[in-house]
């Protein structure tokens, strides 16, 4: 089945089943292997994209349903290696990242979380990432990161990316 | 995986598919269910999505709130329209990356025995409109729970409780993100110190969850008796399975436990 959709900001066309999964589609056709798989089955949000503008596992997702969708993954959020988004570059700065394998589903919930509730407490903070493991650095650091990300577009609004 | 993908965008087509295939096919909602490589829906031929029906969005109406079947449970835990009871099941069920994607039409047709947001909509007397290729009715959830699942689900309906309606509702999971082992849910009103127009609803003791209408009978126009009394009258009134996740013993502890304190916070409340 031909499938269209605006992957980071381009219109794209895909020609799979319609049922294989969103982030096999990702990987595989579109060679977007930022997204990850960690379980497969919707437990650790290691796969999670962007699906108009919501944060979804693409695991769980089919090509099908996509259709015509807004589609957002790691490799939207810097405009270059060299430019990174402030949330990115404060998980480098707090330690938020150990093997990474996390990082990319991570960073993305954070990213929708933030535009939605732009002024969180730490616990709502780690409640919006309650769906995604991370094995390595206990949560901790993340969670500093994504608060310091927030405070810092408070005292400094500029536009958030 | 399924070769084909059916896209209906009309209820009635809908239907005729899924009559025409018969168990070869599956309709499709959110997907955490369907697309989840371990269910049997998987492995099925043909799918229905029921993503262009329409099917989305709460609305108020005379009497109460509709809440159609494509809703996602994070649309309902932030609708302002809905009961607090439901935003707090809602907001037990798995996390925000579930949530934005899991339909409550999806929901209810799972019908997992612990399916987290099933007792609040019982206690609240909530009930189904359902498509099907004689007609559109109005069934029961009980009803429904209990097997009569034919046709498409198209919203669930909400009255408007009265004023003075209780509702409280427990849960106990492994962890935050687990779905929960034992749910409870209850609704009452307190008359003149006794219990009247009573429901008491639980997960995670038998195939669905269940209404426990001898547990309803026992309390019905009486005050609350003793933690005792409501513990041992519950316990012997399911019947729960041992599995990977608690012996029959735990699980009928646990539901004894969480029905009592459901009930004691809405008599409290
Ligand atoms: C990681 C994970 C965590 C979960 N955690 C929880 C939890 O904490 N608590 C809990 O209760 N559940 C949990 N679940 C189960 C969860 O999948 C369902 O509760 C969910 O709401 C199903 O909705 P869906 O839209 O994704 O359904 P789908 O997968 O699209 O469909 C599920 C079934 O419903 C049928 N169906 C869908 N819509 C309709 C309709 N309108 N009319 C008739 N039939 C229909 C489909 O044919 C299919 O058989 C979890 C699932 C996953 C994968
Ligand atoms: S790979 Fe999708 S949630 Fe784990
Ligand atoms: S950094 Fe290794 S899983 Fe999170």
């Amino acid at each position: 089945m031909n499938i269209w959709m605006i992957v980071n900001g381009e219109r794209r066309e895909v020609d799979v089943p319609p049922m294989k999964r969103l982030l096999d589609t990702l990987r595989e056709d579109l060679n977007l292997t930022g997204t990850k798989e960690g379980c497969g089955e919707g437990e650790c949000g290691a796969c999670l994209v962007l699906v108009n503008g919501q944060a979804v596992n693409s695991c769980l997702v089919a090509t099908g349903q996509v259709q015509g969708a807004e589609i957002w993954t790691v490799e939207g959020l810097a405009s270059s290696p060299e430019e990174l988004t402030d949330l990115q570059s404060a998980f480098l700065t707090y330690g938020a990242v150990q093997c990474g394998f996390c990082t990319p589903g991570m960073l993305m919930t954070a990213h929708a979380y933030l535009r939605h509730n732009p002024d969180p407490t730490r616990d709502q903070i780690r409640e919006a990432i309650s769906g995604n493991l991370c094995r390595c650095t206990g949560y901790q650091k993340i969670v500093d990161a994504i608060e310091a990300v927030a405070k810092r577009r408070q005292t400094e609004p500029g536009e958030a990316p | 995986m399924a070769s084909h993908f059916h896209q209906p965008e009309r209820i009635e087509e809908a239907l005729r598919f899924k009559q025409e295939l018969g168990e070869a096919a599956y309709f499709l909602a959110g997907g955490t269910e369907v697309n989840n490589s371990k269910s049997k829906a998987a492995q099925a031929e043909h799918l229905i999505w029921l993503g262009k029906l329409g099917l989305g969005g709460i609305k108020r109406r005379e009497g109460g709130v509709s809440i159609g079947a494509m809703t996602t449970l994070q649309e309902m835990l932030e609708s302002e329209l809905l009961h607090p009871a439901i935003h707090q099941a809602a907001r037990n069920h798995a996390n925000r990356n579930i949530r934005n994607v899991a339909t409550i039409g999806g929901h209810l047709a799972t019908c997992r025995s612990c399916a987290d947001v099933i007792p609040v909509l019982l206690a609240l007397r909530a009930w189904l409109r359902v498509a099907t290729l004689s007609g559109e009715l109005e069934r029961d959830i009980e009803r429904w729970l209990l097997g009569e699942r034919d046709g498409i689900v198209l919203s669930v309906e909400v009255p408007d409780p009265p004023a003075d309606l209780r509702v409280a509702l427990e849960c106990h999971t492994r962890t935050a993100n687990d779905v929960s082992l034992i749910t409870a849910g209850v609704s009452l009103r307190n008359e003149q110190g006794c219990m009247r127009d009573l429901i008491v609803a639980a997960g995670g003791v038998a195939a669905s969850v269940v209404r426990l209408h001898e547990v309803e009978a026992a309390l019905e126009g009486k005050p609350l008796p003793s933690r005792e009394e409501v513990e041992s009258l519950v316990a012997g009134q399911v019947n729960p399975i041992a599995d990977i996740r608690g012996s029959a013993d735990f699980k009928r502890h646990l539901a004894a436990t969480l029905v009592e304190r459901a009930l004691r916070k809405a008599w409290n409340r």
